[in-house]
């Protein structure tokens, strides 16, 4: 039975870089290749009759097909050489999605210092300070909130809420 | 089994009527080999990497699930194709 030499593999491979394949298949693609060349090879061929035919049958198109195809079916796979691009790539890709965030972020924190430096700041001369609220006259005044506000809640009902189906 | 043997075997048993091109061959094989049918083992054969591809248990199990699902459906088929005289389709 006919092997290949090492020329020979290194011609086909070659050969199979120029069509850029899928990295998830190269090593088998040289390999089933490499397997048609023999056998043809074993019925009689000469290896350069043989080389043409396979590389025929392994068309640029063909490849181009296959390669699409796993792009779709396995996006996650990809070679252990541009493994490592690639995730960054990724994250660099997300970074600007984050930003919004980022900035939602920030400016949350930002209103939260402000709105506690008012409360330090502005409101301690303003309290109203517990003792009044002791007092008959503070009772009836905290009494008179709570009237106006249960008033205020009637006034104007909780929307309904409308389901979908 | 690596992909070629895998394509000569079909070829073999089908007497040259069916022949299973690679670009037929590989996805379905990383596909099943994805969902954890398939194991694989690589191995340098001749100055080349040859993959070796494995049957798991739940591969096997799924492999025999399958192949009663296909029979009954090519009965089923049979059975369309090829009425027998007991079986009635309406009037």
């Amino acid at each position: 039975m006919n092997r290949l030499s090492r020329d020979q593999l290194t011609r086909l491979e070659q050969q199979l870089q120029q069509t850029r394949p899928h990295q998830a298949l190269q090593a088998e693609l040289l390999d089933h290749m490499a397997s048609l060349i023999e056998q043809r090879m074993d019925q009689g061929h000469s290896f350069s009759d043989a080389f043409d035919q396979v590389i025929q049958q392994a068309n640029p198109q063909a490849l181009d097909q296959l390669k699409d195809l796993y792009l779709q079916e396995f996006p996650t796979q990809s070679s252990t050489i541009l493994l490592r691009p690639t995730r960054i790539g990724l994250r660099h890709q997300r970074r600007p999605a984050t930003k919004p965030f980022q900035y939602m972020l920030l400016s949350s924190v930002l209103t939260f210092l402000i709105l506690m430096g008012f409360l330090v700041v502005v409101s301690r001369p303003l309290a109203i300070p517990i003792d009044a609220f002791r007092t008959g006259w503070g009772a009836l005044g905290l009494t008179g909130i709570l009237a106006i506000r249960w008033w205020l809640s009637r006034r104007n009902p909780k929307p309904k809420r409308y389901q979908t189906t | 089994m690596y992909g070629y043997e895998i394509t000569q075997a079909v070829e073999e048993r089908t007497s040259g009527e069916l022949t299973l091109t690679f670009g037929a061959l590989y996805p379905v094989l990383h596909k099943l080999e994805d969902e954890g049918l398939l194991v694989t083992q690589s191995q340098e054969v001749d100055g080349r990497l040859r993959k070796y591809y494995m049957l798991t248990p739940t591969g096997s199990a799924t492999a025999v699930r399958k192949v009663d699902e296909f029979e009954r459906f090519i009965q089923l088929m049979r059975l369309l194709i090829n009425p027998s005289p007991t079986v009635t389709f309406g009037h």
